[in-house]
């Protein structure tokens, strides 16, 4: 693993669009104002940007070369990501790739969706994208069997983890009330209204185990980050948050082979950022982690080592996810209840908690590192970034 | 052993083949192991040589199971709540509907029979409580 990467780029600016429901507004659009903020947080302007690496919603062709166009550059690098909940920290990472070998400077990464208003309104409208249409049911005849949608290939995983660890829907419960008590500190959250332990054992069936606060959100929304080298930062006067580690690992041999279910690519995804970054877990001042499923935080974070492998049910019952816990996790609210865009705003949290600019009640005390992870892509794909604060 | 087909023609053995009361894998003339879903070649020796399995009537280890609450589907609206299953044959992991009448009590490691229901609705094929021994 190459350590000398670490800590030698950064991420500089943050920027995100409105988020929730929001007809009207295309997945350019949305883009397009959180590349203007993250530009403008970057101090940077329209001629800096020498690299665009970005993803749309799936039906759309090359999403980076038309949001190129809308935003009137030319790039010595970029591509539009195809890697799933997993694409938009690979952005980041192709990011440092492509600056390391000097194919450009000043790299802009973001993902925006229309995911409310148009593509996922309807799980109909969301399987029948074009991309999807054509290719998915030849190679995997799930639908003709009557295995339908995301939140039941995560159920599964979740029924096998409740079967082998004695984990309980209350655990469960645990991760989807501690992160709408985030969102409730969040003015930008999707959802702000309380939830209890009792409200959520309520909730709507949905596939068992999940009910409807198992499920993240449909969300129109959009963010974006600037990448470049830390030094390049300091020299715009800007204060950067270091890049300190990343790693990927998809277990493209797919979600029901092995125990894949159980234990995800986050395992050697993580391996791989903790040796760049040389920190453990027990060094991560708080984490975001991708939460498509409350079930997927909990096997997450025993991928990530914060916990043992079938303990990920009890750490989280423990508390350890609120603000004033020993991991302050999704503190933004995370796609259960701030808005779900694809991981996109989970870069740009854990980007912003190590700048202390938050609110106290919004601020991680003392925070200098951050974990950040990425999921999706068939249920396997998986990206890893740890942030650490300057100078710490 | 069929070699040579298009794509189209091995997806069509196996869709066309459930409504017959099939559920065709394919076994490796090679390395002799069991894949499924179909594909024009072996993932683990990727040999282009093959032989039809139909696991009808095999045991099936469970590997895991949802129950739909709500349809995702307009196909599927008369049918919740209805239970899915990944279930373990010969290595391979493939899916398959559970009987309404093993819904209840289905545990994990559990061996079920996989069986050609022809009264059931939709594909006619269904995980059933284990009542067929093994051979």
């Amino acid at each position: 693993m190459s350590q000398s990467l670490a800590d030698k780029y950064a991420i500089v600016g943050i920027g995100q669009s409105d988020i929730g429901e929001l007809p009207g507004r295309s997945a350019f659009d949305l883009m397009f104002d959180a590349v203007a903020a993250a530009s403008a947080d970057a101090g940077i302007s329209r001629s800096d940007i020498d690299g665009l690496i970005c993803r749309g919603p799936d039906d759309i062709y090359c999403f980076h070369q038309r949001m190129g166009e809308r935003l009137g550059i030319n790039a010595g690098f970029s591509t539009t990501v195809d890697n799933g909940g997993a694409s938009q920290i690979l952005s980041v990472i192709l990011a440092v790739m492509a600056i390391e070998a000097g194919l450009c400077t000043t790299v802009v990464c973001g993902y925006g969706r229309d995911a409310w208003s148009r593509t996922h309104k309807s799980e109909t409208d969301r399987v029948n994208q074009r991309t999807r249409e054509i290719n998915e049911e030849n190679e995997r005849p799930f639908r003709s069997l009557g295995l339908y949608s995301p939140p039941a290939m995560h159920a599964l995983g979740a029924q096998r983890h409740m079967a082998r660890f004695g984990t309980t829907k209350e655990d469960f419960g645990a991760v989807a009330v501690a992160f709408r008590d985030h969102a409730r500190r969040n003015p930008a959250a999707q959802i702000r209204k309380p939830l209890s332990m009792a409200d959520y054992l309520a909730g709507r069936p949905i596939v068992d185990p999940f009910n409807m606060y198992d499920c993240s959100l449909r969300t129109d929304g959009a963010g974006a980050v600037v990448v470049m080298s830390a030094d390049r930062a300091r020299a715009l006067g800007k204060r950067p948050v270091l890049i300190a580690g990343f790693g990927t690992h998809n277990n493209l041999s797919g979600w029901f082979q092995d125990e894949n279910m159980v234990t995800t690519a986050a395992a050697h995804s993580g391996a791989r950022a903790y040796a760049m970054s040389r920190l453990r877990p027990q060094d991560i001042s708080t984490a975001q982690i991708y939460d498509c499923f409350t079930y997927m935080v909990i096997t997450q974070l025993e991928d990530y080592g914060f916990c043992e492998k079938g303990q990920g049910g009890a750490f989280v019952t423990d508390g350890n996810l609120t603000m004033t816990g020993a991991l302050p996790t999704n503190t933004s609210g995370g796609q259960l209840s701030e808005g779900h865009v694809e991981g996109m705003l989970q870069i740009v949290e854990g980007a912003r908690q190590l700048r202390d600019e938050l609110p106290a009640d919004r601020q991680v005390a003392g925070a200098t590192t951050a974990l950040i992870s990425g999921h999706g892509g068939n249920e396997v794909c998986h990206s890893t970034l740890i942030l650490r604060k300057d100078g710490s | 052993m069929m070699t040579g087909e298009t794509r189209e023609n091995i997806d069509d053995v196996f869709r066309l083949g459930l409504h017959d009361g099939h559920f065709y894998a394919q076994r490796c003339d090679e390395c002799q192991r069991v894949r499924w879903p179909v594909a024009s070649r072996c993932l683990h020796c990727w040999s282009p040589r093959y032989t039809w399995a139909d696991l009808i009537d095999r045991r099936a280890e469970l590997h895991s199971f949802v129950t739909y609450r709500r349809p995702f589907h307009k196909s599927m609206v008369d049918e919740v709540p209805y239970t899915m299953a990944v279930a373990t044959i010969d290595g391979a992991r493939i899916l398959a509907r559970v009987s309404d009448a093993a819904m209840s009590g289905l545990e994990l490691g559990a061996y079920m029979t996989l069986k050609h229901t022809p009264s059931e609705s939709g594909v006619p094929i269904r995980l059933v409580a284990d009542v067929v021994a093994e051979s």
